[in-house]
């Protein structure tokens, strides 16, 4: 028994070197396979993104073999950071213009596949207290908020939104020692949805996680919580400049990537990333496409 | 004895494996019994050395627990003259206690271990830390840490320890188990110097009954959870009717004064009569011992152990013979022992004595209750079991 | 407030969090080590397992559910709400209880195993000396198991100041508040500032490698002594 025992350890070493030699190589060898599709997203698109990869996926092209596609989101700045590093993503979804722009600049990106995608909407989301009367002011929410949760400006594009907002309306002084501040815009979700903080600015497209049509019945609906109301305001009218949210494609472009981009462009598509809380960019090609519609995600 | 005097016990305790309330994670080291039970009820002495004596295992360590209150026992009455004991936890009860095992702390020197006690004694009316040194001779240990002592010198700390909290009734269980001889030897002194000098009770747990004979004014004997008898140690030692009398190194112990010193022949004379008027040396032989020379004067109380064995009967006084000490009495009750040996118990001047002889001497001589005889008692046997 | 002042504001914060942590722990764990290492119910074991659960438990599942518990509509987050009229998420009291939780095991632990090797006769022997439990506890039990004590509080500093997925739970990342060392570290990474984050992990891995340093060479030090060891 005792020798048994004495080589076991041996064995255990001959079977780890055995799967490491066999067996991971080939998940390695996968990413740079044009079947797989790595996808690096800002934490607000994800949602979203998983919808377009989902009826992306459903197309029956003969162009699109078996295919695989891996999201992987994070705030913008993390998701930058690790691209440098050399991450085996093939596109950004960023929150932001400025990280795909530096991505092009340090010759990362691919320049022809620099575009904005989407324009997130910021909106204020506040725990209704009480009285059920609904304030819209939203200074003096944010005067009367205990503790304000938004994503950390350093490193999310929302965040550093947010922080615009509250110097814009003039709050910002009495707003910084209440900021409570997430990894992103969906802890900063989470430390409101708790109940820990009773005011959040997140991106619109956060609360329209359902994606689906006629969602302002479901969002109304899920607001009830404990009978209470979510106030939501929607605070583009107070940022100079509306969330541009870009992304690119990494060096080497790989051919699934490329078809991807292109489904991007189709209404289907953008249909899509409408119904999921954000407003396309003002290009030719969206404004006179008849079939699409913004909606005002302001109740 | 009138019950201010006393020390009341009443315990029932009730041992099972499973349901016994203990205060140790460990279990206990009798693990004969499956169940166990112990019913107890006593008055003891509350002055002196009571010894509680009993074949291992019999519940001994268990009852000297429930006296501490180291037991719960499930029914308990404990009192110390007018004072209840058994409503009290351990630490208010102001008992000392000796263990097995000694149990000297071992972050501490022996100076370290005394003071600690010292430090919480329960009265000033207690010994001294000087007094207790002295008595146990321990001053050459102080600084000392437990682990450099010998199992007698630990012995010695611990009842010195257990001294110093000015204790109303001490407590100790088989101290001496595990300490070589000659250590006992003189831990036995000190003992007896300590009892001399406190006048606190002591309670004596052994299994051992050549120490309970050195040391006991009174015994009380257990076995399997019962006491089976109780009373004055000498009377205990010469009752036939107890397992006692038939062990092998059975003794009786006699109370005697010193009359007088040889010191021609460096002798000392004894006497069992206690009586103050005992004349000279030489007169009334048949009730005297002589033993080697020892210190004391006339009127000292010396106790004397004479083994049964060393004991032989003859119907008239032996003239020629080597041996000293002979001794006059009438037999009192004679016991056989098995088939071939019996026991004759003889009264001298109001004490007893054991013979052990063979159950043919027995018939030979016609030995009888009543019948008047001479004991010869090995002067020899005397003098190696004399207390000085 | 600069970046340099804020993580100076962080390493004091993480030192204070650890310092408060580790008091209360050795308040707390002693008497509960205790317990466990006498205990015979078979109720132990159960408790024994809660004890070693923040060992295995990712520290985010801690956070998450903390983050849950200190929310306003729930009874822990209420009721210290009702008593202090503070929040409890986001503020340095949040931590604490976090920190309690994440570093249990690492000071009850070598406060268990100290006690179990402690020689319990010993007590009874003081007992009867009069020592009540108080009394018996700190002349008898802590010079006999000082080592676990040492070792439990260092161990308990330490993994505190390394603590990390909890805070990102539920710290917030405030500034003098919450954001402990390792949080500013993370963030500095994230915001490309990798001079600064040089700094402080490679602070952080001196102190602690420092502090170990410190507890394994006072073990040893103090050598394997029979010292109280029960006679098996």
């Amino acid at each position: 028994m005792r020798h048994l025992l004495k080589a076991f350890p041996k064995s255990l070493i001959a079977c780890v070197l055995f799967f490491q030699i066999f067996m991971v190589p080939g998940a390695i060898a996968d990413t740079s396979n044009t079947n797989n599709l790595s996808i690096a997203t800002a934490s607000n698109f994800r949602p979203v993104l998983e919808k377009l990869s989902e009826a992306f996926s459903n197309q029956k092209s003969v162009d699109i073999a078996d295919h695989q596609i891996n999201i992987s989101s994070a705030s913008s700045g993390v998701l930058y950071a690790q691209i440098l590093q050399g991450a085996p993503f093939q596109l950004f979804f960023s929150a932001n213009e400025s990280f795909p722009k530096k991505l092009v600049a340090g010759g990362y990106g691919e320049p022809e596949t620099l575009a904005a995608y989407a324009i997130g909407k910021l909106v204020l989301v506040s725990r209704n207290k009480g009285d059920g009367f609904i304030n819209e002011n939203p200074v003096e929410i944010l005067s009367k908020a205990q503790r304000i949760a938004i994503a950390n400006p350093r490193t999310a594009p929302y965040g550093e939104a947010a922080i615009e907002v509250l110097e814009n309306l003039g709050v910002i002084e009495e707003s910084k020692p209440k900021l409570v501040m997430g990894n992103n815009i969906a802890q900063a979700w989470q430390f409101f949805h708790s109940g820990n903080a009773d005011v959040t600015i997140v991106a619109a497209s956060l609360i329209y996680s359902s994606g689906q049509s006629g969602l302002q019945q479901g969002w109304l609906e899920k607001q009830k919580l404990n009978d209470k109301m979510f106030l939501t305001i929607d605070l583009s009218s107070h940022l100079k400049h509306s969330v541009e949210q870009g992304r690119v494609a990494i060096k080497p472009m790989s051919s699934l990537a490329q078809e991807f981009l292109n489904f991007m462009d189709t209404s289907a598509a953008k249909k899509i990333i409408v119904d999921g809380g954000y407003v396309l960019p003002m290009t030719e090609a969206n404004v006179t496409d008849v079939n699409i519609t913004e909606v005002n995600p302001a109740p | 004895m009138s019950k201010d005097k006393n020390i009341q016990l009443s315990v029932e305790h009730y041992f099972f494996p499973k349901k016994c309330v203990q205060k140790e994670r460990v279990k206990k080291d009798d693990s004969q019994e499956a169940d166990f039970s112990l019913v107890i009820k006593a008055q003891l002495p509350n002055r002196g050395i009571t010894a509680i004596y009993g074949p291992s295992g019999c519940g001994k360590t268990t009852l000297l627990r429930c006296i501490a209150g180291l037991e719960i026992a499930e029914q308990c009455q404990l009192s110390i003259g007018d004072i209840d004991l058994a409503s009290l936890p351990t630490k208010h009860r102001q008992l000392g206690y000796v263990f097995q095992e000694n149990r000297l702390f071992p972050h501490l020197s022996v100076d370290g271990n005394l003071e600690f006690s010292y430090k919480r004694r329960f009265s000033d009316n207690g010994p001294s830390k000087q007094q207790v040194i002295d008595w146990l001779d321990i001053e050459t240990l102080l600084d000392r840490k437990p682990d450099q002592l010998s199992g007698g010198q630990k012995q010695r700390v611990s009842i010195a320890r257990a001294l110093l909290t000015a204790p109303r009734c001490l407590l100790l269980d088989e101290p001496l188990a595990g300490v070589d001889s000659k250590a006992r030897n003189l831990i036995l002194q000190h003992m007896k110097t300590v009892a001399d000098n406190l006048k606190i009770p002591m309670v004596y747990v052994s299994h051992n009954l050549d120490e309970i004979t050195r040391l006991a004014d009174y015994l009380m004997i257990m076995d399997q959870g019962r006491l089976v008898a109780d009373g004055a140690l000498l009377d205990m030692l010469s009752r036939l009717d107890l397992d006692l009398t038939r062990q092998e190194n059975a003794a009786v112990v006699l109370n005697t004064k010193i009359v007088g010193h040889d010191d021609h022949y460096s002798l000392t004379q004894l006497s069992l009569g206690l009586d103050l008027n005992l004349g000279s040396v030489g007169s009334c032989a048949d009730t005297q011992l002589s033993v080697g020379r020892l210190c004391g004067e006339a009127g000292d109380t010396v106790r004397v152990r004479i083994p049964c064995r060393d004991v032989s009967i003859a119907l008239e006084k032996p003239s020629q013979s080597s041996i000293l000490n002979i001794l006059s009495g009438a037999i009192t009750d004679i016991e056989l022992v098995d088939g071939a040996r019996a026991i004759v118990k003889t009264d001298v001047l109001g004490q007893s004595i054991l013979a052990r002889i063979t159950r043919k001497s027995l018939e030979h001589l016609a030995l009888e209750k009543g019948k008047s005889v001479y004991l010869q008692i090995k002067t020899v046997a005397l003098l190696s079991e004399t207390l000085v | 407030m600069n970046l340099l002042d804020s993580d100076i504001s962080a390493l004091w914060l993480t030192l204070q969090l650890a310092a408060v942590t580790t008091a209360i722990l050795m308040v707390v764990g002693a008497p509960l080590a205790w317990w466990l290492s006498r205990s015979t119910s078979r109720f132990a074991s159960v408790i024994e397992a809660t004890v070693a659960l923040p060992l295995i438990l990712p520290p985010t599942v801690i956070g998450f559910y903390l983050l849950i518990a200190f929310s306003p509509d729930n009874f822990l987050g209420s009721g210290w709400l009702a008593l202090t009229g503070q929040p409890l998420a986001f503020t340095f009291s949040g931590l604490v209880v976090g920190s309690v939780i994440y570093s249990l095991p690492f000071v009850v632990q070598p406060l268990q195993s100290g006690f179990q090797h402690f020689d319990h006769k010993l007590l009874e022997a003081a007992e009867t000396m009069g020592a009540g439990t108080l009394d018996r506890f700190i002349n008898l039990i802590i010079p006999l198991t000082r080592r676990a004590f040492v070792t439990a509080a260092l161990l308990g500093f330490a993994h505190t100041m390394g603590e990390f997925g909890v805070v990102l739970m539920i710290g917030g990342n405030i500034p003098g508040e919450t954001q402990v060392l390792s949080i500013a570290l993370y963030d500095h990474v994230e915001a490309l500032d990798y001079q600064r984050a040089h700094w402080l992990a490679g602070g952080l891995l001196a102190f602690s490698f420092t502090l170990l340093i410190l507890l394994y060479g006072f073990n040893r030090q103090h050598g394997v002594s029979k010292a109280g060891v029960k006679q098996l």
